[in-house]
């Protein structure tokens, strides 16, 4: 059993990760843009995508993604738990990859749709990528 | 008339390469962009009716008075949408003889250092030289036909070197990249080769190895560590090190270090739930030594203790998070019933003094040099038995 303030903190977390979509502060948002992107804490970005991601906003999708990172960061972790993926905005999410590994910094798929993990399998690209399933496991990867 | 509209850019060359800039208008040397990666399905191109669409950007060379669809190797019209072009495998999308071309196999014919950049690639990828200190690789299928230095590469099929792996005894390269920034698991191998499939190389020296398949190894295993679940041959001298394997391990030239040198060879369990484990000891006794850090620090004054109460929360959470993953792990880990009896250690050549062997609950020491031999379980128990030719002598 957890101790009382890890608890507090992982639903701190949670509420992070699942905050209300319509955010009146983040002004009007495209639908792909991450919901709750703003936490860089412990040199960590959280990204939550919902919808559905076509060919049409895969630039949206890509600045979105660009947008978590910055030079501080070292990791990288998008919820997609919520979200739907097309052929091509995997392509999208293999060359953010493929940046975060060429500036050697770690990228983290949380909660995947059971739609992404198909589509990733189907198209042979699941072992190029790092899949975490619980709050937990989030925490376990955060800087101190 | 009609435009070729790119989902990807087709004046991209890996002959010019500059350091890609970071948000943060920072570039990183070990990322050059070395590669368009393209997946099966995706759409590269679209051919769009400018009839229909007179206001579209366009650029003079990519008009094309008919429809002209430029598809070129693993490429095709889309399905539903005969003007879009998509790739029909995994690969690197350019432009070769004026038509789109997707290559699946990535020719890399330097050496993987400042000139490339650190690789990421889909498909299958070939260095035609060494992949040099510091560096990062991961693809399909890697064939290195130079050396690995202290580098990591890691391979979602193969992986196989031609030269050697001569890796660094330190922890140069990070497996986590915020480790140099004060935090993060310790013990991280400098020099890495994990494998989806198998692992073939010449020789290697310190370095980790880690493969789902079997590793072969031509030349000589020095003071390196392998996890490894299907089979291991070594044709030369296992010195040094640790092997965590559950099947044969298969050892032609030497088992153990003339100069006793501790080498160990571990069967019977899972060699992912040992390095899982192993991974978590780690981490474990860093965060208590953080913790501890902390804990001090914190006790000198009211301000510090202030500022350093989050991180000791935190530090506190990951403590107890990697406990439970810890405790968790041992209530399964378990004897591998089916394979352990069939763990078996052969070794036609020389066994020094000194080797450690564990299989399942059984432990051996070799306590005298011996030769041809092989070690196994039998009732509980391991036993060093002479090998077939020579009982027949």
């Amino acid at each position: 059993m957890l101790p009382p303030s890890t608890l507090v903190m992982r639903d701190n977390l949670a509420k992070t990760l699942l905050a209300d979509p319509v955010d009146p502060y983040m002004g009007p948002r495209f639908p792909c843009r991450p919901l709750t992107a703003r936490s860089r804490e412990r040199h960590t970005a959280f990204g939550m995508f919902t919808g559905q991601i076509g060919l049409s906003s895969v630039p949206e999708f890509t600045a979105a993604m660009r947008d978590l990172t910055s030079d501080n960061l070292s990791k990288v972790i998008f919820d997609f738990s919520q979200l739907t993926l097309t052929k091509s905005a995997a392509g999208a999410l293999v060359a953010f990859a493929a940046a975060m590994h060429g500036r050697n910094k770690r990228l983290y798929l949380y909660r995947t749709s059971s739609q992404i993990r198909g589509l990733l399998k189907e198209l042979k690209l699941a072992p190029f990528f790092s899949f975490l399933e619980t709050e937990n496991d989030i925490i376990a990867t955060l800087v101190v | 008339m009609y435009y070729l509209h790119h989902y990807f850019d087709p004046d991209f060359s890996h002959m010019n390469l500059v350091p890609v800039e970071g948000l943060g208008g920072s570039a990183d040397p070990r990322f050059l962009g070395y590669v368009q990666n393209a997946v099966a399905g995706q759409v590269l191109a679209e051919l769009i009716d400018l009839d229909a669409f007179p206001n579209v950007k366009r650029d003079p060379r990519f008009l094309y008075p008919t429809r002209h669809l430029p598809i070129g190797p693993n490429c095709e019209p889309h399905k539903e949408n005969p003007d879009k072009i998509v790739a029909a495998a995994n690969g690197y999308v350019f432009y070769h003889n004026g038509l789109i071309s997707v290559k699946k196999l990535l020719n890399v014919r330097s050496n993987v250092g400042f000139h490339t950049g650190n690789i990421f690639f889909v498909g299958d990828l070939a260095v035609h030289g060494d992949v040099q200190t510091g560096f990062a690789v991961q693809a399909g299928n890697v064939l290195v036909k130079g050396h690995i230095e202290s580098a990591k590469v890691k391979g979602a099929g193969d992986v196989v070197c031609l030269s050697g792996v001569k890796g660094d005894n330190t922890s140069a390269v990070s497996e986590d990249p915020q480790k140099t920034a004060g935090a993060d698991e310790a013990q991280v191998p400098s020099t890495l080769i994990e494998a989806n499939g198998n692992i073939r190389i010449p020789f290697c020296e310190h370095v980790q190895l880690r493969a789902r398949g079997n590793i072969i190894i031509d030349g000589s295993c020095m003071h390196s560590t392998l996890y490894v679940e299907g089979n291991l041959v070594i044709k030369g001298r296992l010195h040094g090190g640790a092997v965590y394997a559950n099947g044969l391990v298969y050892v032609e030239g030497q088992l153990g270090s003339d100069y006793s040198v501790p080498t160990k060879i571990m069967m019977g369990y899972n060699p992912f739930d040992f390095l899982t484990l192993q991974k978590l000891e780690n981490q474990i006794a860093y965060l208590e030594d953080k913790l501890a850090f902390f804990e001090k620090m914190a006790g000198r004054n009211h301000v510090m203790e202030q500022e350093y109460a989050p991180r000791i929360e935190l530090m506190a959470a990951k403590l107890q998070i990697a406990m439970a993953k810890h405790r968790d792990l041992w209530r399964k880990f378990a004897i591998d019933e089916e394979n352990a009896p069939k763990c078996r250690i052969v070794v036609p050549g020389k066994v020094m003094p000194g080797c450690e062997i564990g299989i399942a609950r059984a432990y051996f020491k070799t306590d005298r040099m011996d030769s041809d031999t092989t070690f196994q379980l039998v009732d509980d128990e391991i036993i060093a038995r002479p090998n077939r030719k020579n009982c027949n002598e």
